[in-house]
């Protein structure tokens, strides 16, 4: 029996100040939402992974899912509150570093952040 | 944005008629560069620095303020919170904020094409069962646009930049209210065309 390799996606997130001071974790309020929505199987099948990069301030979060669930990923990221911003998406960890950098630049030169 | 008509165009537009927060142009290139939309509503209070034909104004039919006769396209819209009764003869647009009365409101102005919209931002505060319910409620709504001659209207209701959808969520949203995204989109532009008042600049 062949094993079929996943396919993953990787989604750039970024966490506003409103929720950073909520003191509220991302990975509970993800959970919560996404399963009070799709349930308990479509999350175990989606294989979430919260990502911390090195490069990035601790308010940007890379999520890691299965290609199939980014619908649903994306709809329970989009009804969290407070709300976090969902910018990029990209199939490997490499071009999304790249999206984030060019997202986050883009932003504090126009002084966009938290205004 | 070169190259690209709100009118004639052969290329289905993205729109966000919802946004209502201090809008400038650094804003405008934000949205158009990472979140893929292309025509954006703003709602009047809002300044607006570089006027052009890509922004769409709204303005409150219940505030008393007047739009400059030179400014943008613009759209008359009301919160629609269960009031059937009442002068509805100037509204483009009704921004759905309660569902109880929405069927007689649609039967009622049957054939005005009037523009029914409904806020994602609405939803971030609701708890996951009230979430459910929504979806079911909007499916049933659009059904009753299609019915009754209206245009179904999902917008992002953003109140600050972190609120704002991108066109691919704005997808995922359709497609799980069981809406064709292709379908959506060719009648939302069509609709925003017919919709059409004021003096466009056209700064091409």
């Amino acid at each position: 029996m062949t094993l079929i390799k996943q396919k993953y996606r990787y989604i750039g997130i970024y966490l506003t100040t409103d929720f950073i001071l909520s003191n509220s974790s991302l990975f509970e309020k993800f959970s919560y939402r996404h399963i009070g929505l799709f349930g308990v199987l479509d999350f175990n099948n989606s294989n979430i992974r919260f990502i911390h990069i090195k490069d990035f301030k601790k308010n940007n979060i890379v999520l890691k899912c299965r290609l199939e669930s980014v619908p649903n990923v994306i709809l329970s990221l989009n009804l969290l509150d407070p709300g976090v911003i969902v910018h990029s998406s990209s199939g490997s960890i490499k071009k999304l570093k790249k999206k984030i950098n060019e997202y986050l630049i883009y932003i504090s030169n126009n002084n966009l952040i938290d205004r | 944005m070169k190259g690209k008509h709100l009118s004639g165009s052969k290329k289905n537009q993205f729109i966000d008629l919802d946004i209502n927060f201090q809008f400038d142009q650094n804003i405008y290139n934000l949205i158009t560069r990472f979140y893929g939309l292309e025509v954006l509503g703003i709602h009047e209070n809002n300044t607006i620095t570089d006027k052009n034909k890509y922004t769409i104004l709204k303005k409150d039919v219940e505030s008393q303020s007047n739009i400059e006769k030179d400014s943008n396209f613009y759209l008359n819209f009301m919160n629609f919170k269960s009031q059937v009764n009442g002068n509805f003869s100037n509204v483009d647009l009704f921004t759905i904020k309660e569902y109880k009365e929405t069927k007689t409101l649609l039967k009622r102005l049957t054939g005005k094409n009037i523009g029914i919209e409904i806020l994602i931002s609405d939803l971030k505060s609701l708890d996951n069962n009230t979430i459910g319910k929504w979806f079911y409620e909007m499916k049933y709504i659009y059904l009753l646009c299609k019915r009754y001659n209206h245009q179904f209207i999902l917008s992002s209701g953003a109140k600050n930049p972190f609120e704002l959808v991108s066109k691919k969520s704005l997808n995922i949203f359709l497609e799980e209210l069981g809406i064709p995204t292709n379908q959506y989109w060719n009648s939302l532009n069509s609709w925003v065309d017919s919709k059409k008042r004021g003096t466009i600049n056209d700064t091409n």
